[in-house]
């Protein structure tokens, strides 16, 4: 099980152009390991989505999803998986 | 090894030659790559070498080397990119190419893994792209197969010549296929290569390529996402960027150093040889070719000297067999009954007269055998040869048969997206109504984007026109030119690959005109003319021969001069309407000025109202220095032909003839500025050494600066006037046989076969409605005692295609047709094709009114089914068609109306409203505002006219011309493209002999309601 979220701004700090660490409701988490990375880029003729998305897993065991807007340059939180 | 100015090469590339998935043209990526500092570039398109000479040209400009390869579609739909190391190399991928095109159906290739047993020398094998066979069967967990394909493809290339091909574009499976490959190699001592697959130069391209997916799999964005690429990765990436994706794998990225290395080969020019003409034995080549010209019966005494001159320059160009070839295309033509004759440089040739190949004797017309071949000039020139369109496919196949399909093949060409092609693919692929893309398309010019902007204020319409912008040029499909064939001795596939054409029996090169040119090798153009069937045809049913006319009747040329030309060759234009009456020829010399001076070049470079001044003695004949006045007398102190070049640089400078012609096509070149710098100097101090003094000697070369690349070879206009003449005259002396032929030869020239029609009604001669029992499958002449008129053709029937005609004819032999239930039982026609017939009056003569007609038809419908009810239908009191309906059904049914023009019944509202007819025009004065109606019949709007259109309307009387000028033709455009007849208000302008409407308004005139 998974549980989506919705406009969740996330606070990241990089790492040789990676995410290392990100801060969501007020605390902050450790990146430990980086298991997936895609980058998508669709839906130009109508909204265009261009995002680098990860899937990380924190310091405290917690494996979400968070991506990359490219074109605001801000990052989401998008799924935490159970 | 090579120093590179980058840590990467680019071994994986696609262009827009891999049709409807490369989104860059060749030059596109080549300046990327020299932005991004690149050295070397390979191009990689999918099955073919279509833009390999583009390619290696234009990498050649911008100091890049260029790679040659293909991405190669094998026959379990798997890809592998191969590159050339050198010329067996090349070989090698053009015979492949060439098996895997003529393996699948056309637009596919599949390539049977056996072919490329024993042809893969010279060529590096990439294992390809995630539809590689390896990689594709890593993404479906199939390591053993994965292993399978690698050990198969690493036994046909060996170690040395195999990679691993890793790509990165930021998909989910990237990291870890890239680490299972680069096991997969260390394990099996491979190497490793980064690619990025490219497909656009830049990312904003994408859109475009992914458009391009969606066309060519015929759907929308919306509805092809499972098409579409996943992200905008697939761009020209520079060194840095694939070196932060293949930090881990540096021997990936060196290797593409190491491999573009050992790719040495360099597509310059080939050495092609033609196949043997077989010459009797004992006879060379070369006294074979003496030995026709001194027996031609058009040898004279005194062309020995221009004969021995150019049989000298051919002996020393080893093209002896050359003219062979040609000339025996050109004998089996003739004995064959298909007319033929030279065109374009070769008619500067005494050698092609007296092989009769070209119809003009040079020395008559000063014609210069430099300009077609010279001992300075080393490429070898194209023949172009025109035949009669209606039989040329005789003489393409017998060159095929003779020389064989691996030695014969035809140029190709590109069809690329235009205006409203982009429109309507783009709008499509946006997702856009069909409704709505065909209105927008019909709205524009067919070659201009101008008026999208009207449709650029919506969010879609600008992206709409940003993409049209983007794709206006692509290639879209791949067609076969218009008649350059190439032969070869050694196999075609030696040179280029071959595809099959669309038409059956039909094979292409790969390359088209322009490449094959870049290329040097040379085609022979077997070109379709359709002016020679019309003359053939209009000879045969005049029973006339043109080919010995005197070209000296003064009422032919009174003709032409009177501007009544509708049909002639080359004279029937709107321009060339309006500067005939102006112009007054009276010689064929007259003819061929006239016919070069109307056109863009001459227009554009002011030098039509020169001329015309001088010949009217309205101006001084300044010939710059005594010295040219032989050279430019017939042209008036004008630089019109591109002989003149040579004449003028051999007059003035001393030059050779062999110089003139370099000079002359360093003058029609771009990019040749460093060139002409030392042909100036070379010119004005040869000037200077000849006593002409500096300021002369530059202004003359100002002069030829500026004749620019009008390229037109006099002895092209030559051969050209030949037809004029030819057509006038049969036009003048033979008309129903000219008018019958001009409609059977439909499409061609500027007027539609209702036009042709009312012109030929004009002029007296009577145009009769087809006839279901006295037509042929042609137009013919009927005579009877006392009259004589055209017989339209059953193929002026709409929809009677040539086998409902050969059902009809052949079913008529046994007996006329008596009635509509009598031609259906006897023909089984479709009931759509005897509704065309009844409606063209074919079976008017049956004594049955069309109505009636109609509605027997409609009981032969019912009969067809089961059910045999009887109609009591005797009762029923049809009304009679009027003459109005009958025009109308007529034009329908058969494109023409012969009896009435359809003004005719405009007149009367006309005449009540003070609407002048094209008659009353001569007498009205300058600048007066007039109303005029007429059909619309040509709309032109030239390039070079800045951004006026012409219209010609006419009337049951003659022509109109409305000038449109820009304000106005925005203003109208909507009326004026909707619109078959047109109310116009305007002034009139007279100018030299010619009456223009200047518009100022336009108005539809409402259909007829009679």
């Amino acid at each position: 099980m998974t549980r989506l979220w919705k406009n969740q701004v996330i606070y990241v700090l990089s790492l040789d152009d990676k995410p290392a660490s990100f801060r969501w409701h007020g605390r902050s988490h450790r990146i430990t390991h980086i298991s997936e990375r895609r980058r998508i880029d669709k839906y130009w003729w109508r909204e265009r989505i261009w995002r680098d998305y990860y899937t990380v897993l924190t310091h405290s065991n917690m494996l979400v999803e968070i991506y990359h807007d490219l074109l605001t340059d801000r990052w989401y939180l998008q799924r935490v998986y159970d | 090894m090579t120093a590179y100015m980058t840590d990467y090469v680019e071994l994986h590339c696609h262009s827009h030659y891999s049709l409807l998935d490369g989104a860059s043209s060749p030059e596109a990526l080549l300046k990327q790559a020299n932005y991004l500092g690149m050295s070397t570039l390979a191009l990689t398109d999918h099955d073919n070498l279509y833009g390999a000479v583009e390619f290696a040209m234009l990498a050649r400009q911008q100091g890049i080397r260029s790679i040659h390869g293909a991405e190669l579609t094998l026959h379990d739909q798997s890809h592998i990119t191969l590159l050339v190391k050198n010329e067996q190399g090349w070989r090698n991928l053009c015979w492949l190419i060439t098996q895997a095109q003529h393996n699948a159906p056309k637009g596919e290739a599949v390539l049977q893994d056996g072919a490329l047993i024993g042809h893969s020398d010279g060529l590096i094998a990439l294992s390809g792209c995630r539809q590689g066979r390896v990689m594709s069967a890593l993404l479906r967990r199939d390591r053993r197969a994965a292993l399978s394909a690698l050990a198969q493809q690493i036994a046909l290339f060996g170690r040395d010549n195999y990679w691993l091909e890793l790509q990165h574009h930021i998909l989910p499976e990237d990291d870890e296929l890239i680490d299972t490959l680069t096991a997969m190699a260390r394990r099996l001592h491979i190497g490793t290569v980064a690619t990025n697959n490219v497909h656009y130069a830049v990312r904003d391209r994408s859109r475009l390529q992914d458009i391009l997916t969606c066309i060519r799999h015929s759907t929308n964005l919306d509805d092809g996402q499972k098409y579409l690429r996943p992200s905008s990765e697939y761009y020209l990436k520079s060194a840095q960027e694939m070196v932060a994706l293949f930090a881990n794998f540096p021997d990936a990225l060196a290797n593409t150093l190491a491999i573009a290395d050992r790719c040495q080969f360099d597509l310059k020019t080939m050495p092609q040889e033609l196949p043997d003409y077989l010459v009797p034995e004992d006879v060379s080549a070369a006294k074979y070719l003496m030995m026709l010209c001194y027996s031609s019966t058009r040898y004279k005494p005194q062309m020995h000297q221009r004969l021995v001159h150019e049989l000298s320059i051919i002996r020393r160009a080893g093209l002896e067999n050359y003219f062979l070839v040609v000339w025996d295309i050109v004998q089996f033509a003739r004995g064959h009954g298909v007319r033929c004759q030279g065109r374009g440089s070769a008619a500067n040739s005494l050698i092609a007269y007296l092989l009769h190949i070209s119809p003009v004797n040079p020395l008559k017309y000063d014609l210069v055998f430099e300009r077609f071949l010279s001992d300075e000039r080393s490429l070898v020139p194209d023949i172009d040869i025109d035949f009669d369109n209606s039989l040329r496919e005789e003489v393409i196949q017998y060159v095929y048969e003779k020389y064989g399909a691996d030695h014969a093949a035809m140029a190709c060409t590109f069809i690329t997206f235009r205006a409203r092609s982009a429109m309507r693919d783009v709008g499509k692929a946006l997702g856009l109504s069909p409704a709505m893309v065909d209105t927008m398309a019909k709205s524009l010019d067919v070659r201009s984007l101008d008026h999208m902007q009207d449709y650029s204020t919506a969010p879609i319409g600008t992206l709409l026109l940003d993409l049209c912008q983007q794709i206006e040029g692509i290639p879209r499909h791949l067609s076969i030119h218009n008649g350059g064939m190439i032969l070869t001795r050694q196999p075609l596939s030696d040179y280029v690959p071959t595809e099959p054409a669309a038409m059956p029996g039909r094979v292409v090169v790969q390359w088209d005109k322009e490449g094959l040119a870049d290329a040097s090798i040379v085609k022979i153009d077997i070109l379709g003319l359709g002016m020679l069937a019309m003359i053939s045809q209009a000879s045969e049913m005049a029973k006339v021969s043109v080919d010995d006319l005197g070209f000296d009747d003064p009422a032919v040329y009174a003709m032409i001069s009177e501007a009544d030309t509708v049909g002639v060759f080359q004279v029937e234009s709107r321009a060339q309407m309006n500067t005939t009456p102006r112009f007054q020829p009276r010689t064929f010399e007259d003819i061929i000025i006239l016919i070069s001076l109307i056109r863009p070049g001459p227009i554009q470079g002011n030098m039509v109202h020169p001329y015309i001044r001088r010949r009217l003695g309205e101006e001084d004949v300044d010939y710059f220095h005594p010295r040219l006045e032989k050279a430019l007398k017939s042209t008036l102190g004008v630089i019109l032909f591109q002989e003149d070049v040579l004449k003028v640089a051999r007059d003035l400078a001393g030059f050779t003839p062999g110089q003139g012609e370099l000079l002359r096509r360093a003058l029609g070149k771009k990019d040749a500025t460093a060139a002409l710098k030392q042909f100036e100097a070379q010119f004005v101090a040869r000037c200077l050494a000849n006593e002409v003094d500096r300021e002369t000697a530059h202004t003359v070369f100002e002069k030829l600066l500026g004749f620019g690349s009008y390229s037109f070879p006099k002895s092209h206009a030559a051969a050209f006037a030949v037809a004029v003449y030819q057509s006038a005259w049969l036009r003048k002396y033979h008309p129903h046989a000219f008018y019958a032929a001009l409609l059977n030869n439909q499409p061609m020239g500027f007027y539609t076969p209702a036009v042709i029609v009312n012109d030929a009604r004009r002029h007296g001669v009577r145009i009769l409605k087809p006839h279901i029992n006295l037509s042929q499958e042609r137009c013919t002449i009927e005579q009877t005692a006392n009259q004589k008129a055209v017989r339209l053709g059953l193929k002026y029937i709409r929809g009677l295609g040539p086998g409902a005609m050969e059902k009809v004819l052949s079913a008529r032999a046994a007996g006329a047709f008596t009635n509509l239930e009598d031609l259906h039982r006897r023909v089984r026609l479709s009931m759509r094709s005897l509704e065309y017939i009844i409606m063209a009056g074919a079976m008017d003569h049956l004594g049955t009114s069309r109505r009636q007609l109609f509605w027997d038809l409609g009981k032969l419908q019912h009969k067809q089914g089961e059910l045999n009810l009887a109609f009591a239908d005797d009762d029923i009191d049809l009304p009679s068609i009027s003459p109005v309906e009958a025009m109308q059904l007529e034009l329908q049914g058969s494109q023409v109306s012969t009896h009435k023009h359809v003004m005719e019944f405009y007149r009367s509202w006309c005449n009540q409203h003070g609407v002048k007819h094209s008659q009353m025009l001569i007498a009205c004065k300058q600048q007066t505002i007039v109303h005029v109606a007429g059909q619309l019949v040509v709309r032109q709007q030239p390039p070079t006219a800045k951004g006026f259109q012409f219209l010609t309307l006419e009337d049951e009387f003659g022509f109109f011309n409305i000038i449109v000028k820009p304000d106005v033709r925005q203003a109208y455009r909507f009326v004026i493209q909707g619109a078959s007849i047109l109310l116009v208000r305007g002034l009139i302008q007279h100018e030299n002999g010619v009456i223009n409407v200047v518009a100022q308004k336009f108005k539809r005139l409402e259909p007829l309601n009679i």
